[in-house]
């Protein structure tokens, strides 16, 4: 453990986080609604606070930085995020201490579960930095999943190790910087293009920007209660399709893509898995809305089917429809849907598509291995073979992602919730999705939970988020040993 | 002619045997004092013991006056060095052994120019693709290919129950535009007439057009159906390259291999095909994998021994064809006792390779068989004796019979009332004692 490190990281951190409030507080003076020193306040005093441990941390050549710094950075970077981010909310009387902490981890997470019951009554200053959080953890996801720990030897991206273009070990170097240089390019590029996509369907300015912010971070919040199904505009739901297939897809493919190479990326085989399961959810699904007459028209099924495939695949949760009035059937494709998630390497969550084939080649192995006991079966993914390590710690993942899911649904229930909403509400937020089934999902239902529930969830989001191992080794003894 | 070659192992042995046969001047180098102490017992050639790739053995080898160096010895490192230096030093035509593929790339000939190699002799890339070949053909233990491809040889090995045996060659009823245009008994070669009665255990040579040669081979072979079950014992170069290929001709594959580590690599080439890690080959394990039930069963490992004994296991249990790899010679002859189909020597094959390129020029193509004799394919020269006239009037060498012409793009196979045209392509059976005369019957 390198304190100074850790300080001097974070401090880079808040920095930024500062630098980021000023935007929504300059927006407020510019309104003239009266919100612009909740912002400008505490940016200020982030970005101050920030420089200062940065300064006095800073590093010369040989600093060090170890993995175990990494973890803590990154454990420590996005609760502390979350904590000052929440201020805003806090201070403009918006929510309670306990609700906006629950809203800004929310936000930066990307699960975009709230406790703001009704958008539109709330200042448009708040809503727009509600949209950013999810933007602004977005682009941490992306750099942290794609240039950072495919390094260091975390999460799922793992796999793609040998394909970046950093192989040094347990080094922030110059090169990382590159990478996530071009990642915000990308990133940055993804947000534009949505903007102006939803403006050209016909999106007000305020509303494009908002819903681009949280489309590319495939969050979801929305400035309206009823989400995407506000506008009602098909040319709307297209675009917005689209952005959450885009923002769902591995961010190294368009590295790849950038560098050229497009054939490789177009190829990829987590890439076609995952537009295959959306392809095939929105299918079963028309098909069960139309025959299980939740719906009279075929096409009415499809548009409602494709919208909520795409965006609960990704992780978003925009709505276009009341899905807890569908059928059953469907209602179980959502949920499945839910935790698969998108790809790795992207803002999406859930298990993530790749470990998903991997899991399910090496189970067809294992059967085929009861029949030939004998058979050597490296597992291969695009014709690199998968190190073993690698295939045991997808293992290791299910289990826990399993074992989160049950010990997350014992702790809400305890707090008396009804269970199939204590664990839906775990549920939403280890996927990162923020909304589930039932009455989950709606910003009452959270609202109303005990203030010791709204931190657990608190930390179940910041467990999926972070793809769970990242986080949990800080709680194992063996961390803390030196 | 004078001819330099590197290595007296099998394949530098063999080559040197055959082409101080021809009448080349043969110097050997090897070093190993064993190996040249045999072959100075064994061979017309000068033997000298040192390493072939320093300048100083290649220039007591006379390399200046060389027209021909074959760099035959184990190392591709020291086979390139000494192509390297012979080049600088004059010699015309440079033949290599290579085994690394990272040396050899058939589709990149640039680094064969850079590494001075005329010619490359890949052993176990030819020994795939011989097996592949007669597993292709059923019933076929060998194929040969003549004329581009346009012309092929089978050899059948006929059993009791073969629909040939007992027959003179003149009932046996082929399909059109085939031929038996040699016979090997008990490990002679000879030329058959029309009374030649077939019996059990002999060889016989069938030459027909291309994709008709399956055809051919259901006639005068018992087991002719197809091969889809193939079980490979040995996933090492020839192993995985066999694989490869058979999974490319739709066949499924399963390799059983040895050491795990080299199990997992073959593992992560093949796409529908598997692999078994087994150290040892039990009876129980081989029954589990129904190699009782495969089409064939083909021992590639580097053991000889170990391949033979694996195929007659394999063949007892009730695997349909076996195929043995030999590098060496010594165990050849035991393959029939011991009830082994076919055997494929990665060393007959590269001497084969290397005759074919030091005869350019004088002929297209060559092929060894048993018994001494060859299946040579020469160019009708302008000049020939033998032009224009009908074949059952001319007097051809004995012991050679021409089993197929290509004239243009077709194919004929003569009767006595063809005749040959310059510019033909014949592809000829010769016994050993007949082959100078041929050769020098077709020279311009």
């Amino acid at each position: 453990m390198h304190i100074k490190v850790i300080a001097n990281a974070l401090g880079v951190v808040a920095a930024a986080l500062g630098a980021a409030m000023l935007v929504p507080g300059i927006f407020a003076a510019f309104t003239g609604e009266g919100n612009a020193p909740i912002f400008l306040v505490p940016a200020f005093a982030s970005i101050v606070g920030g420089g200062v441990l940065f300064y006095f941390t800073r590093r010369n050549e040989n600093t060090y930085v170890s993995i175990r710094d990494v973890f803590l950075i990154v454990s420590l970077g996005w609760i502390g995020v979350a904590a000052i981010g929440s201020i805003p909310f806090a201070v403009s009387g918006t929510l309670s201490p306990v609700n906006a902490f629950f809203d800004s981890m929310a936000g930066f997470t990307t699960t975009g579960a709230s406790t703001i019951l009704v958008p539109e009554d709330t200042a448009a200053s708040i809503l727009l930095w509600r949209s950013m959080s999810q933007w602004a953890g977005g682009i941490g996801i992306i750099v942290l999943f794609v240039s950072i720990a495919p390094i260091v030897g975390f999460g799922a991206t793992q796999l793609y190790s040998a394909e970046m273009p950093n192989p040094t070990q347990e080094r922030i170097t110059p090169r990382i910087q590159d990478t996530a240089k071009v990642l915000t390019y990308i990133y940055l590029s993804l947000t534009v293009g949505i903007s102006a996509a939803l403006l050209l369907a016909g999106m007000g300015l305020f509303d494009a920007v908002n819903h681009a912010f949280t489309t590319v971070a495939t969050g979801g919040y929305s400035t309206r209660s009823d989400s995407i199904a506000a506008f009602d505009s098909a040319p709307i739901e297209a675009v917005i399709i689209v952005g959450m297939i885009l923002s769902g897809t591995n961010f190294t493919l368009y590295f790849f893509a950038a560098q050229g190479r497009l054939r490789r990326a177009a190829t990829s085989p987590e890439l076609l898995a995952y537009l295959g399961i959306i392809a095939t959810g929105a299918l079963l699904m028309t098909g069960s809305l139309y025959f299980f007459d939740y719906n009279d028209s075929l096409l009415r099924s499809f548009r409602e089917a494709l919208f909520q495939s795409a965006s609960l695949s990704s992780g978003t949760a925009f709505s276009t429809a009341d899905w807890n009035a569908w059928d059953s059937f469907s209602q179980a494709i959502l949920m499945v849907l839910m935790a698969i998630g998108g790809c790795a390497g992207s803002t999406s969550g859930g298990i993530k598509v790749v470990r998903i084939v991997l899991l399910a080649k090496s189970a067809a192995q294992d059967a085929f291995r009861m029949i030939h006991p004998r058979a050597v079966t490296p597992l291969t993914m695009n014709g690199r073979v998968v190190p073993e390590r690698l295939r045991v710690a997808f293992l290791g993942f299910f289990f826990v992602y399993g074992a989160t899911l049950a010990v997350g649904t014992l702790l809400i229930a305890l707090h008396q919730v009804p269970l199939g909403s204590a664990f839906g509400a775990v549920f939403a937020c280890v996927n990162i999705t923020g909304t589930s089934l039932g009455p989950v999902g709606d910003p009452d239902f959270y609202a109303a939970l005990p203030a010791s529930a709204k931190f657990i969830l608190a930390f179940f989001m910041l467990l999926g988020r972070l793809e769970l191992f990242t986080v949990l080794v800080l709680l194992t003894p063996a961390f803390w040993r030196t | 002619m004078r001819t330099v070659i590197i290595g007296a192992g099998e394949v530098g042995f063999t080559t040197a045997r055959m082409l101080s046969g021809e009448g080349h001047q043969v110097v050997l180098i090897e070093q190993d004092e064993a190996l040249v102490q045999s072959a100075t017992e064994q061979l017309d050639a000068l033997v000298i013991h040192g390493n072939g790739a320093s300048p100083k053995s290649l220039s007591e080898a006379g390399i200046e006056k060389a027209d021909l160096l074959v760099a035959s010895s184990n190392s591709d490192e020291v086979n390139i060095i000494a192509c390297l230096s012979s080049k600088a030093q004059g010699v015309e035509r440079t033949v290599a052994r290579i085994h690394n593929p990272d040396y050899y790339d058939p589709e990149e000939p640039l680094a064969r120019d850079l590494l001075g190699i005329d010619f490359v002799i890949h052993t176990e890339e030819m020994a795939a693709r011989a097996i592949k070949d007669a597993l292709m053909v059923p019933g076929a233990i060998n194929i040969d290919n003549f004329a581009n491809d346009s012309i092929e040889v089978a050899e059948v090995a006929l059993d009791e129950d073969s629909p040939i045996v007992g027959q003179a060659l003149k009932d046996v009823k082929l399909p059109e535009q085939s031929l038996i245009v040699g016979v090997v008994r008990d490990g002679e070669a000879l030329v058959p007439g029309g009374g030649t009665v077939l019996r059990e255990k002999d060889h016989v040579l069938l030459i027909s057009g291309r994709r008709r040669l399956a055809e051919v081979v259901r006639a005068a072979a018992t087991d002719t159906a197809p091969v889809k079950d193939v079980v490979i014992y040995g996933g090492g170069r020839i192993g995985l390259r066999l694989a490869l290929a058979l999974e490319k001709a739709k066949m499924s594959v399963k390799v059983i291999e040895r050491s795990e580590d080299r199990a997992r690599v073959v593992a992560s080439q093949l796409k529908r095909g598997f692999v078994l890690h087994a150290d040892t080959l039990t009876e129980d394990f081989l029954r589990q994998e129904r190699v009782d039930h495969a089409d064939a069963f083909v021992a590639v490992t580097g053991d000889d021994r170990a391949n033979l004994l694996a195929a007659m296991y394999a063949g007892r249990l009730g695997a349909r064809r076996t195929i043995a790899g030999l590098s060496r010679g010594e165990f050849a002859p035991l393959s029939e006792a011991l009830g082994v189909d076919v055997t494929i020597s990665p060393r007959m094959l590269a001497a084969e390779a290397i005759l074919r390129f030091v005869r350019k020029g004088e002929i297209v193509n060559v092929a060894l068989l048993e018994g001494g004799a060859e299946m040579i394919e020469l160019r009708v020269p302008e000049k020939c004796p033998l032009n224009g006239r009908p074949l059952s009037e001319v007097s051809f060498p004995k012991g050679a019979i021409i089993g197929a012409l290509l004239r243009g793009e077709e194919v004929i196979i003569p009767t006595g009332r063809d005749s040959l045209q310059p510019g033909d392509d014949a592809v000829i059976f010769t016994v050993e004692s007949a082959v100078d005369e041929v050769e020098e019957l077709f020279a311009s």
